[in-house]
């Protein structure tokens, strides 16, 4: 018997399925799928893609050997990524990689007589700071006159959510935090104005006339392949359209270059002592006990992630300020680093559950299973300012993670102090550390703690009771 | 065997005009076709293809 279960996020195309367990990946192809698969998979474009690693490493096996039968008539099994991201977590210059990726494989498929079905940044994953397409399914023989079938799909999801931050300063996270399928043309020409100080670059075309076109034809009862292929579509037209649109997006930039948090790295507040001794302290908690994935909350510029990563297999490094993150992705992909996985999460609006019966793509705390958590300069803001009680925080580290590694500040701390100045008296009188250290030890054995030089954060090692 | 997703007949013009003057012509097309077929009355030709032959060589 077969441990392996289907991907809840994966049925979408009829012709291929996910499955995983036993600590791997399988696709499995269809009769029909399998066709696909044979014909292109020998191609110079796709082993290219598969030596670069920009395509997942893919085996093909008997669908019998992984305990799979009909209809599954063809499968391939991939390695099981240490975590996987979903775009409303990428900052900008990830999803602007991800799009790159996808014209990138897409335009040198295309020249193999090569389609792709779809073009969902659901289909690129970040292992550290390097994308990768996962989809092997995508794949398919192109027909003559196949027009793009995921250029709808690739504006939706990639070029609008990046044209939002690049020209109008917008988060796109929310929004595709909110759906799973995007930004439709006709929303996007609402709210993208033409600006003739700001030209913007792909407006004309892939937001105006796209949705003009999108409601003008949206009764056609046209059989839309062969129309195209009677007009001559072909394969320079779609390379010449995806070559416009790379450059479009690699034109796109993150305009704002300062948040709140941006310069928090100065660590202004912190004596140089204090983050010495908080590193020791961070270094040998993680370096107690081989570690498979260790997630950073509050990862800022990852100081402490670089630390957990020396004493671990991988790190997921979060923070609620997406140009932070977006400083960080840039660094650690200059570095080339795939041990660090930077990412936009806000523990306080997480999302999860979007998609198909709320199960297509679930929330972030059903996607790892980190051995040890960092909370570190983090709770004051969730508790202060989003007002999510110390004692809940608690219990959702519990459920997390085995081990925890947290920073309390004290009341007369001067952070706490400027977050308390304009709440109401007496409301956060709890946010205190004998409270703290009480909560905690409710729910977890106190390793080791330590006050930090200044005298106003004390931080400890946890290990989760029973 | 089409792909999964629905080729929107607006989308697929876009494509076309996207792509510049050899695109235009294509879209040109598929806009008279359309309005050949309103105004006859008559649907959209079919493309005459069979099946098997209708795949794409490699460009390499």
């Amino acid at each position: 018997m077969s441990g392996i279960s289907q991907d809840p996020g994966s049925f979408r195309d009829p012709l291929s399925r996910v499955f995983v367990g036993d600590g791997r990946v399988v696709r499995a192809f269809t009769q029909e799928g399998a066709k696909d698969i044979t014909a292109v998979w020998g191609k110079k474009s796709i082993q290219g893609a598969l030596q670069s690693g920009e395509l997942i490493e893919s085996n093909i096996v008997e669908p019998s050997s992984v305990g799979l039968s009909a209809p599954w008539t063809s499968a391939m099994t991939h390695p099981m990524l240490p975590f996987i991201s979903y775009p409303y977590e990428w900052t900008f210059s990830m999803l602007k990689d991800a799009a790159l990726l996808q014209l990138k494989l897409t335009r040198e498929t295309l020249a193999d007589g090569i389609g792709l079905k779809d073009a969902t940044p659901y289909n690129v994953q970040f292992i550290g700071s390097r994308p990768q397409f996962i989809d092997a399914g995508s794949f398919e023989r192109r027909r003559k006159g196949d027009p793009w079938y995921g250029y709808k799909q690739f504006c939706e999801m990639y070029l609008y959510p990046l044209m939002m931050q690049a020209y109008l300063g917008v988060q796109y996270q929310p929004y595709l935090r909110g759906s799973v399928n995007g930004i439709s043309p006709e929303t996007m020409r609402k709210l993208l104005p033409a600006s003739i100080r700001h030209p913007r670059k792909g407006r004309l075309t892939h937001v105006v006339l796209h949705a003009a076109a999108s409601t003008r034809f949206a009764d056609s009862n046209t059989d839309v392949k062969k129309a195209t292929a009677k007009a001559g579509m072909n394969a320079q037209v779609l390379d010449a359209t995806m070559r416009k649109l790379e450059k479009i997006v690699q034109k796109l930039n993150l305009g704002d270059k300062k948040s709140t948090w941006s310069n928090y790295s100065e660590r202004g507040h912190y004596l140089e002592s204090s983050l010495d001794e908080k590193q020791k302290f961070v270094r040998d908690a993680v370096a107690s006990a081989p570690r498979k994935q260790v997630w950073d909350i509050g990862c800022n510029d990852g100081v402490f992630s670089r630390i957990a990563s020396a004493h671990s297999d991988y790190v997921v490094a979060m923070d609620a300020d997406p140009l932070v993150v977006d400083r960080l992705y840039n660094t650690l992909k200059a570095e080339k680093n795939d041990k660090i996985l930077p990412l936009y999460v806000d523990l306080t609006d997480s999302g999860g559950g979007v998609g198909w019966r709320g199960l297509e793509r679930p929330g972030v705390f059903h996607r790892g299973h980190p051995d040890i958590v960092m909370a570190l300069a983090v709770i004051h803001h969730m508790a202060i300012t989003f007002n999510v009680p110390i004692a809940s925080q608690l219990d959702m580290f519990r459920d997390l993670s085995p081990e925890l590694i947290i920073e309390m500040p004290h009341a007369d701390d001067p952070m706490v102090r400027k977050l308390l100045q304009n709440k109401r008296d007496g409301i956060h009188d709890d946010f205190n550390l004998e409270n703290f250290e009480r909560l905690l030890s409710e729910r977890f054995d106190i390793k080791s703690k330590m006050l930090l030089a200044g005298g106003t954060r004390t931080i400890f090692h946890a290990v989760r009771k029973g | 065997m089409f792909s999964y997703l629905d080729a929107q007949t607006g989308s697929m013009i876009v494509t076309a005009i996207a792509g510049g003057f050899a695109g235009l012509a294509v879209a040109f097309k598929m806009g008279m076709a359309r309005i050949r077929s309103k105004v006859t009355g008559k649907p959209m030709p079919a493309n005459e293809s069979s099946e098997d032959d209708e795949y794409e060589s490699s460009h390499d």
